[in-house]
C-alpha cells in the first residue's frame, strides 16, 4: 500500500487490529523484515510498517536526515487516522524514534528501542569517508555482500542473508548515505530525557555496529527504561527471531491497552 | 600503497585499483570470482583465521590470489566502512 507524503511516496503494511505499533526498520531494510513480529501481535495489535524514503519500495526524490524521517513518520501516522502508537526504532529507526517522540510525545504510548544509541561515537566520520567513496565505484549489491559478511553471525540461516542482500539492494545509494549521515554524525542525548512513556531497549550481546555499550547509555539516560540483552549480533531479527521477539511481545503486552 | 582515488562521478583518478576491480579505460569494474573471494576472506576474519589460511581457501574456493598487501587493503577499507567485525 502506499501514501503520499512531505513530496514521497512510502510504501507501507497495515494488518491487525487494537492499539497501533508503528515498526521502524533499520538501515537497509523495509518493512518486510518487520513480518515475524507483525505475525506475533497482530491478533491484539494494529500493526504499521513503513518503508523509509530511499528504501524498500518508497521513493527518494529529497533527502533524508532523522529529523524529516520524524516527519515521515508523523505524516504518515496522520495520513493513516492513527492519533497514538508505541513506537519501535531499530538501529536507524532509533534516533527516528527519539525525535518523534520529543516532537509529538502526545501520539506515543511507549517505545522500544533495538541495536541502537543516543550517540554513536566510534568511527562514524571515517564509516561515512569510505563509504562515500566505496558507492562511487562499488554496486550497491557488492557493499551490502560486504556488510553482511561482517555483521551476521556465522550460525544465521542463508536465506537470511539472502534476504537481507535483497533488501538492501532496493535502496538508493544516495539514501543510504544520507542516513549514515544523518545517524552517525549528530548526538540524540538531548532527546532521551524527553521520554517520559515506558520503554525496553534491547540489544545482541555480539553485536559490533551498534554494541552493548550504547544499548548500556540509552539505560541510562531513558527514566525507567527496561533493557534486555539477548544472544545475537546487529541483526537479531535475522539471527534468532524467536529470541528477538521475546522481550519486545512480553514488553507490548504488560503495556495498559 | 597508494590511496584510491575515484571522481564523484566513478572515474578512476589514481591509486591503488582495489581488489575486486579491474580498470577498464576510467572505469573500475568487478571482477566476480575476486568479489566472492572479499567475501569469504571477510567471513573468516570474522572467524579469526589468519591470513595464510584465508589466502590459501580463497585460492581453493575461487581460483584467485589474494596477497597480503591486497588482503591488508581489503580489511582496512571494511574496518573503515563497517566498524569493527
Amino acid at each position: 500500500m502506499k501514501i503520499s507524503v512531505n513530496g514521497e511516496t512510502l510504501n507501507y503494511v497495515k494488518v491487525g487490529q487494537g492499539p497501533a505499533i508503528v515498526f521502524l526498520h533499520f538501515l537497509g531494510g523495509f518493512s518486510y523484515q518487520w513480518r515475524h513480529q507483525i505475525e506475533a501481535l497482530q491478533d491484539r495489535f494494529t500493526c504499521i510498517a513503513f518503508d523509509h524514503r530511499g528504501f524498500g519500495f518508497s521513493t527518494f526524490n529529497g533527502r533524508w536526515d532523522v529529523p524529516i524521517g520524524a516527519e515521515d513518520l508523523k505524516a504518515g501516522l496522520d495520513a493513516l487516522g492513527i492519533d497514538k502508537a508505541h513506537v519501535i526504532g531499530y538501529s536507524m529507526g532509533g534516533p527516528i524514534a527519539l525525535v518523534f517522540n520529543s516532537r509529538w510525545p502526545q501520539m506515543v504510548r511507549s517505545l522500544t528501542l533495538i541495536d541502537t544509541f543516543a550517540k554513536n561515537h566510534t568511527h562514524s566520520k571515517a564509516r561515512i569517508e569510505e563509504s562515500e567513496k566505496c558507492f562511487r565505484y562499488m554496486s550497491v549489491r557488492e557493499y551490502a555482500r560486504q556488510y553482511i559478511a561482517t555483521r551476521l553471525l556465522p550460525s544465521t540461516p542463508k536465506s537470511a542473508v539472502d534476504e537481507l542482500l535483497s533488501a538492501i539492494c532496493l535502496c538508493e545509494k544516495e539514501a543510504y548515505l544520507d542516513v549514515l549521515r544523518g545517524i552517525l554524525l549528530p548526538d540524540f542525548t538531548e532527546h532521551c530525557s524527553k521520554v517520559k512513556v515506558p520503554t525496553l531497549v534491547m540489544c545482541g550481546r555480539h553485536d559490533l555496529t551498534t554494541p552493548v555499550a550504547f544499548t548500556n547509555d540509552l539505560t541510562r539516560l531513558i527514566d525507567g527504561a527496561i533493557e534486555r540483552i539477548i544472544p545475537t549480533g546487529h541483526l537479531g531479527c535475522f539471527d534468532d527471531p524467536v529470541e528477538f521477539n521475546k522481550p519486545i511481545i512480553e514488553f507490548l503486552d504488560a503495556q495498559p491497552r | 600503497m597508494a590511496e584510491l582515488q575515484v571522481a564523484e562521478d566513478g572515474r578512476y583518478l589514481g591509486g591503488d585499483i582495489p581488489f575486486g576491480y579491474a580498470l577498464w579505460g576510467d572505469r573500475l569494474v568487478e571482477i566476480p570470482a575476486e568479489l566472492d573471494a572479499c567475501v569469504t576472506a571477510i567471513r573468516m576474519v570474522k572467524q579469526g583465521k589468519p591470513y595464510p589460511e584465508i589466502a590459501a581457501a580463497v585460492r581453493h574456493e575461487h581460483g584467485v590470489t589474494l596477497s597480503q598487501r591486497q588482503f591488508d587493503s581489503l580489511m582496512e577499507s571494511v574496518y573503515r566502512r563497517y566498524g569493527p567485525i
